[in-house]
């Protein structure tokens, strides 16, 4: 009776051990830490897209590590800053991958410094993300290491442009674009007036400003003349704001649409009530009512003083949450002689991203390289962006 | 060497080119902004050439630099009369037209930039043609067009007076100068693989101009070592964050109050070489 | 919508003479290209700012807080990077200021951030139309501070004793201190009076324009030069009004041609000038007034 006794515990012990031999070795990455590099710029015009990235992936690398990391390893960022000059996120790009051998990158941010970072990253055999460029075209030519986890700004801003024609029935329509920057000068020249013309309406003036361009009197007092019933905007934030600020002052009050770069609350904030009304398009929403879109929202509001996270935030947490997912699903090592192997297993993870459901919604990775997902419509209501209704 | 490493090294050595580009009209008393301008200029057309119509590296190179000195050498004309702050003024807004050109430029990406070029520059190109470049400086001191140079920047009426063909010498001074930007721009173009045009703005001539007078602007060694310790700095001392550029400011405010002329001046390459014939002497006799 | 962008410009014009004068008023007495002019003119509008946002005062109170500001930190700049550099090397000074607009722009962007602020919403702007041409009261704010500045920076230089001192120096530094001219105090003054102006500009500019930011100097650099170059250097009368006219033909530029070459516009201009008429509409140095 005993021997019985004694041997069920054995065999249910063999067994045990079994399954704990069994089960994949998770808790198995090598190293002291998964080291992702970050390239952002912290100074110079677009530093905001550069801060809120960098505040949300460190929300990501925060949640991760206090859960234990990544495979029982701690999740490091490395952060260098760009200040916004192409030559450095070259060098940067460099640094981060032979020298403190990232597994991953994130960034850039801006459309131009990935334009230059993409070839290098492309033959270094490393994967680099952007959470933000919106420029069509960059991931494309430069397969099949480059990936952006962002829409780019013609899929993003087609259905918000019809809905808007519709609602405020616009048939005569100004643009007024950016003509120094790259993803303005592509909303402005490639992506409006074609959509336009779909709909039905008639650009009547197409007028460009540049950069650092901040008196616009000279721009509304003609369009004034040709009698627009809507005006398209493609420049960043701030200027764009300011364009409508001055579109107010001289009488012209017809509605308004912007490009993706004023997904931003930096458009609110700087155009205040004469912004409202304006209609834009995004890939995400701070003030959705989702729970999760919530805490995040709440945890930035936490650390950068009150300040709504612009889409950058979003894509970058998410971005961070879909690397982990990547590593425990594709059997990353973590080793020092993996590394090759490693990025490469990245790279197929980041190729097959389907339906990651992320708190900028639910995110796949296109052919081209691009994210692909439900962009929100959205209209400026009471000093806050809020989604528009299909 | 890592690719870091080689990053910065090959950057050095194309401000190197660009600050020996305006050194040159420099050393004939006539400052230039524009060589942000002629950069462009040769990055642009060699990327065209190489990207677009499958001419080679060097060939396009050369060609790039080609059509920047004849640039050159058509801003030359009105600077034959123009001297100083005016001077400044007119290379200045002339390298912007430039800067506005490109970014209007549709076939060449207008402000969407260019890029897929091949990556043809390397450590061993920059740096042969810096090698050329110190030759050429070395030699033109010595030579006829060099002294004519020298006279002109101390006192060009007295220059003209002793028969020195002063319209000649500026032309030859801003093309050839010229050309060597062009150079800088193609390479510099097939290294970061992408151009656009608000890089080549008058921010970056100003760059240069600073590198020259820091290093010195009599003698074209401080053109080498300005561009050489401007460009290590700000790398150096990445650890300060965002007191980088502060401290750069800085230091370049502070070396004008010590020393204005520059690094070096002729005095100190002067003692310099003494001193290393002395010392080579005395190696050959012990 | 001709008048409209004549006055557009005129507006425009001003706010661009304000800062010329400085400029051109250093060059004239200290023969200095002021890069660091620009960054003076934008920390001003930073100290206008942070005054009204700390003690909720009027524009006045923040126009005048934002000249002595910024004149005072012109006197520092003249203190610490100007006054000891050897003016025998022409460029050495040149290359300073160069130096300190690097240290004030990271300043700036240090402190400030890099975003474009506002002043508060809290400024009353009363719009005044006639027919189909409008003016707002923040463009006659700015046309007449900018008319009675420059009436007394002219008063000054050509009435007072101090004026006459700074014009001797322009013609001539050492004859001038033979006769018994302090002319450290007369560079003192010339970086007094100018910033105070800049910082002035930059108060006004923020006012209207709702762009203050750190890099809102570097694009003053060239327009300044320019403006210099149109009035003759050192000509104070000729910055306003070749201020004016920059702002004219920008503003025509954009509104009856093709807006992308605006820029293009105004160095065309600038070599024009150079190549036909160097010395400018009203010719150079301050005692050829």
């Amino acid at each position: 009776m005993r021997a019985r006794a004694i041997g069920g515990i054995m065999v249910a012990a063999c067994l045990l051990a079994l399954l704990f031999l069994l089960t994949p070795a998770q808790a198995g990455l090598k190293g002291d830490a998964v080291k992702v590099g970050v390239i952002v710029p912290l100074a110079g015009p677009a530093v905001s897209w550069g801060q809120h990235s960098l505040i949300g992936a460190n929300i990501a690398c925060d949640e991760i590590n206090a859960s234990g990391g990544i495979g029982g390893v701690p999740l490091k960022l490395i952060v260098y800053d760009t200040a916004s000059k192409s030559d450095q996120a070259i060098a940067l790009t460099k640094k981060l991958t032979e020298q403190d051998q990232v597994l991953i990158i994130l960034g850039p941010i801006l459309s131009s410094e990935c334009a230059v970072v993409f070839p290098v990253i492309n033959r270094m055999n490393i994967v680099a993300v952007s959470p933000t460029s919106a420029e069509p075209g960059l991931s494309a030519n430069n397969r099949p290491w480059a990936f952006r986890n962002n829409l780019t700004s013609d899929k993003t801003l087609e259905p918000a442009l019809k809905k808007w024609a519709e609602n405020h029935k616009v048939k005569k329509v100004a643009i007024i674009y950016d003509s120094s920057d790259g993803v303005s000068t592509g909303e402005g020249v490639k992506v409006f007036p074609p959509a336009f013309k779909q709909l039905g309406a008639e650009v009547i003036d197409s007028i460009t400003v540049q950069k650092n361009d901040i008196d616009f009197s000279a721009h509304i007092t003609r369009l004034k003349g040709k009698q627009p019933d809507g005006v398209a905007i493609a420049a960043q934030a701030e200027q764009a704001a300011n364009i409508v600020r001055e579109m107010r002052r001289q009488g012209l009050n017809v509605p308004v649409i912007t490009g993706v770069e004023c997904a931003n609350p930096l458009f609110i904030k700087t155009g205040q009530s004469a912004v409202e009304g304006a209609y834009t398009a995004s890939a995400t929403w701070a003030d959705s009512p989702d729970p999760r879109v919530k805490k995040f929202t709440a945890e930035f509001m936490k650390r950068k003083n009150g300040e709504k996270p612009n889409s950058g935030a979003f894509k970058a947490y998410d971005s961070i949450y879909i690397i982990k997912g990547i590593i425990e699903k594709n059997g990353v090592t973590n080793a020092p002689e993996d590394l090759a192997k490693d990025r490469e297993r990245l790279r197929e993870g980041w190729k097959a991203l389907k339906d990651f459901p992320g708190v900028s919604g639910v995110t796949s990775i296109n052919a081209d390289g691009d994210g692909q997902s439900e962009p929100t419509i959205l209209e400026v209501k009471e000093g806050r962006w809020v989604e528009v209704k299909r | 060497m890592s690719g870091y490493t080689e990053s910065i090294f090959i950057f050095m050595g194309i401000n190197i080119i660009m600050a020996l580009s305006l050194y040159l009209p420099c050393s004939a008393g006539q400052i230039s902004l524009a060589q942000a301008g002629f950069m462009a200029i040769g990055a642009y057309t060699s990327s065209l050439l190489t990207r677009d119509y499958g001419v080679p590296f060097y060939p396009a190179l050369v060609l790039g630099g080609l059509l920047a000195a004849m640039t050159g050498v058509l801003v030359g004309f009105p600077a034959i009369r123009i001297k100083g702050i005016y001077l400044l003024l007119l290379t200045l807004a002339f390298g912007e037209m430039v800067r506005v050109f490109f970014l209007n430029f549709t076939p060449a990406g207008g402000a969407s930039g260019m890029g897929g070029m091949e990556l043809k520059t390397n450590l061993v190109n920059v740096y042969a043609i810096v090698g050329v470049l110190i030759l050429f400086f070395s030699r033109l001191r010595g030579s006829r067009m060099g002294r004519a140079l020298e006279s002109m920047s101390d006192d060009e009426v007295a220059a003209e007076a002793t028969g020195v063909n002063i319209v000649r010498a500026k032309l030859v001074a801003f093309g050839v100068g010229a050309f060597m930007a062009g150079l800088g721009g193609g390479l510099y173009a097939h290294y970061a693989l992408y151009i656009d045009s608000s890089k080549f703005g008058f921010l970056l001539a100003v760059e240069f101009f600073v590198f020259v007078v820091f290093g010195g602007i009599e003698v074209f060694w401080g053109a080498i070592v300005g561009s050489v310790l401007l460009t290590i700095i700000p790398e150096a001392v990445r650890f300060l964050k965002d007191f980088r550029m502060i401290f750069f400011g800085m230091t370049i405010v502070i070396l004008m109050i010590v020393r204005p002329q520059g690094l070096l001046d002729k005095q100190l390459v002067d003692g310099i070489a003494r001193h290393a014939r002395r010392l080579y002497i005395f190696r050959g006799v012990s | 919508m001709f008048f409209q962008q004549l006055i557009n410009g005129l507006m425009l014009g001003a706010t661009y003479a304000l800062v010329a004068i400085g400029y051109t008023l250093i060059f004239g007495i200290l023969n200095l290209l002021h890069f660091a002019h620009g960054e003076v003119f934008m920390l001003g509008a930073f100290i206008g700012l942070q005054l009204v946002l700390w003690t909720n005062c009027s524009i006045a109170v923040a126009l005048v807080g934002a000249m002595i500001g910024a004149g005072l930190l012109g006197l520092m700049i003249e203190r610490v990077s100007f006054r000891h550099v050897d003016k025998r090397y022409h460029l050495a000074p040149l290359i300073s200021t160069i130096g300190v607009s690097i240290i004030l722009q990271e300043f700036g962007v240090t402190i400030f951030g890099g975003d474009q602020l506002s002043f508060p919403e809290t400024i009353q702007v009363v719009v005044y139309r006639f027919g189909s041409i409008q003016v707002t009261s923040l463009h006659l704010w700015i046309l007449g501070t900018a008319l009675a500045l420059m009436t007394v920076i002219h008063l000054v230089i050509h009435r007072t004793k101090i004026g006459i001192a700074m014009r001797v120096t322009a013609e001539n530094a050492t004859t001038a201190s033979l006769m018994g001219i302090n002319t450290d105090g007369v560079v003192s003054i010339t970086f007094l009076i100018s910033s105070a102006l800049a910082g002035a500009a930059g108060v006004l500019i923020g006012l209207v324009y709702h762009a203050i930011s750190p890099f809102m100097g570097t694009a003053m650099v060239l327009k300044g030069f320019t403006i210099m170059l149109l009035g003759g250097l050192g000509n104070v009368k000729g910055a306003m009004v070749g201020g004016i006219l920059l702002g004219m033909v920008e503003v025509f530029s954009v509104g009856y041609l093709a807006s992308s070459y605006k820029d293009g516009f105004s160095f065309g201009i600038m070599i024009l000038i150079l190549i036909a008429r160097p010395t400018g509409l009203f010719g150079t140095r301050l005692h050829e007034e």
